[in-house]
């Protein structure tokens, strides 16, 4: 009776067994799938949220300077490249100034980072007058 | 026998329901952070279309300041990153007002991904003189005179009787007097002068001091006749206060010459009871003019005479008024013409908001308020029961030297 009740609990655990990991590596495998896919997904995010604020950052700088001084040569920065390193990822920030009218100008402010060798960017403008 | 199968059963459909559960929870953790990168992915969009939509705040200002008159609606593409739509309006709005309110496209108007909306009030205030009345070579006064501002010219100022100079406004810091002449009586008090608290006389004529008192021979004579306010006195003055006023008139004629304006090449003599609507023009006379009696002007203007020749350059007659009877929104303006009276004649029973400009004289004879400012290249004669009281235009005119002043009251988002 106990040999019996041994072979019965045996055979059931090795089959239980087998299915579960079986089932368990499937779904496993299918979800580090999806996971993989979302991380680099959430990555993704991470870095264009990054990139944004790195542009709106300076918008926001160039905005509260004042007239004359946006896109003149003692500007820091302005139409140049600067790069700075953000949750451990590189992001290049051009800030271009045009001149539409004496009293008008543009700014146009691009980011560009890489990922998985890919060239990403994101780019804001706007108009800044030369209020009285 | 049973007993145990049933116990195997029950823990692998358990591990079955347990796996269940956290695929579903795995299943909602992806489209949580797939929604989440949605999210963002529009968050970004939303943020191009709202620096687009400030730009239009921005465009929409710097139009005003070229022209008051603006309203849009302007659609402009802001360097091929997006689009917006701006348009001003002034309804329900204080004087110098203006609502702008500016709608952000991205990356276009017409396949846009996203858009946002802004709108900001804007107080523009057009550059005005800092004094009620200027005059290059010398301003009179005679009696029952309010002024309401500062009296300044780089002539001799004569004061009549009862003259009250007062701030322009309750908390003001203006009511003062000040002649950059060199001359004795510089400030030449004739008659009972009523002034307020802490103001200032100031002349660079010759000095107490150095003529002994107050005598004729100095930059500010009879200073007894000061009834109230205790003012500063200052003779010999070498401050900024008393600089020279330069070049007049204060008007941009350029400036103003570009705005919409109408041109009139006779002599025109409008006769008495007439409406005249300035309808927000320049209405610009290259022979003079005349209103005669019983005027109404209607909406808001200037009236300009650039050239000509005879007694007035521009005269209003008598019982010239605004609808109603309140003031008038002009501007009266003669840079040109040969005058044997005056630029200006401002005869009785006027009420005008505006500025009164002249190149060699401007006269106000009598019962004649202006809210604003009175100046000449030459001479300011103010005769009996005038009030002149220091206060912005009525209707724009661009100003040389005057600064004008934009504020941002409010910015919101729609």
């Amino acid at each position: 009776m106990a040999m019996a009740t041994r072979n019965l609990y045996k055979g059931f655990t090795y089959i239980e067994l087998v299915l579960a990991l079986t089932i368990i590596a499937c779904i496993v495998l299918a979800f580090t799938h999806l996971f993989l896919n979302t991380s680099i997904s959430v990555t993704s995010a991470q870095y264009e949220t990054l990139a944004c604020n790195f542009a709106g950052d300076k918008m926001e700088e160039i905005k509260n300077e004042s007239f004359d001084g946006i896109g003149s040569p003692w500007y820091p920065n302005a139409w140049e490249t600067e790069t700075e390193t953000l949750s451990g990822k590189t992001f290049t920030r051009t800030v271009t100034i045009s001149q539409l009218e004496t009293s008008l100008k543009r700014v146009d402010i691009g980011v560009t980072w890489s990922e998985g060798g890919e060239s990403k960017n994101i780019d804001i403008s706007s108009l800044i007058v030369d209020r009285w | 026998m049973l007993d145990i199968r049933g116990e195997k059963g029950i823990a692998l459909v358990l591990a079955v329901v347990l796996l269940c559960v956290l695929s579903i929870l795995a299943i909602a953790m992806v489209f949580l952070s797939r929604y989440e990168t949605r999210f963002l992915v529009k968050e970004k969009l939303s943020d191009a279309a709202l620096y687009i939509a400030d730009g239009g705040v921005e465009y929409a200002i710097n139009e005003l300041q070229k022209d008051l008159s603006y309203r849009g609606p302007t659609t402009y593409t802001v360097g091929g990153r997006g689009q917006f739509i701006v348009f001003v309006s002034t309804q329900g709005q204080p004087s110098d007002y203006y609502v702008i309110t500016s709608t952000g496209y991205v990356p276009s108007i017409s396949s846009a991904r996203e858009t946002r909306t802004i709108t900001s009030v804007v107080n523009i205030i057009p550059g005005t003189p800092s004094y009620a009345v200027g005059a290059k070579d010398g301003i009179t006064v005679a009696s029952n005179i309010t002024v309401k501002g500062d009296l300044r010219s780089d002539g001799q100022i004569v004061l009549g009787s009862n003259v009250f100079i007062e701030p322009s406004e309750p908390g003001a810091s203006d009511g003062s007097i000040y002649t950059s002449t060199g001359i004795a009586k510089g400030v030449y008090i004739t008659g009972n002068l009523y002034m307020q608290p802490g103001r200032e006389i100031k002349s660079r004529g010759p000095t107490n001091a150095s003529q002994g008192g107050d005598t004729p021979g100095t930059g500010i004579y009879q200073e007894s006749r000061i009834k109230s306010g205790d003012p500063l006195i200052v003779e010999g003055d070498t401050s900024s206060d008393t600089a020279s006023l330069g070049s007049f008139s204060s008007v941009d004629l350029g400036g103003l010459d570009s705005m919409d304006k109408i041109v009139y090449d006779n002599y025109m003599n409008y006769e008495a009871n007439e409406t005249f609507d300035l309808a927000g023009k320049v209405h610009k006379f290259t022979q003079g003019v005349r209103f005669s009696s019983n005027i109404t002007f209607v909406g808001e203007g200037t009236i300009w005479v650039t050239g000509g020749s005879g007694t007035y350059g521009l005269e209003l007659c008598s019982n010239v008024y605004g609808p109603g009877g309140g003031y008038a929104d002009v501007n009266l303006i003669v840079s040109g013409g040969t005058w044997t009276g005056a630029d200006i004649m401002i005869n009785s029973n006027v009420k005008i908001n505006g500025l009164v400009s002249g190149k060699t004289e401007v006269d106000a004879n009598s019962n004649v308020t202006i809210k604003g400012v009175i100046e000449s290249g030459g001479t300011v004669n103010v005769n009996s029961n005038v009030t002149i009281e220091w206060s912005e235009f009525g209707f724009e005119v661009p100003i040389v030297g005057a600064s004008p002043t934009t504020v941002v009251k409010s910015w919101q988002e729609l």
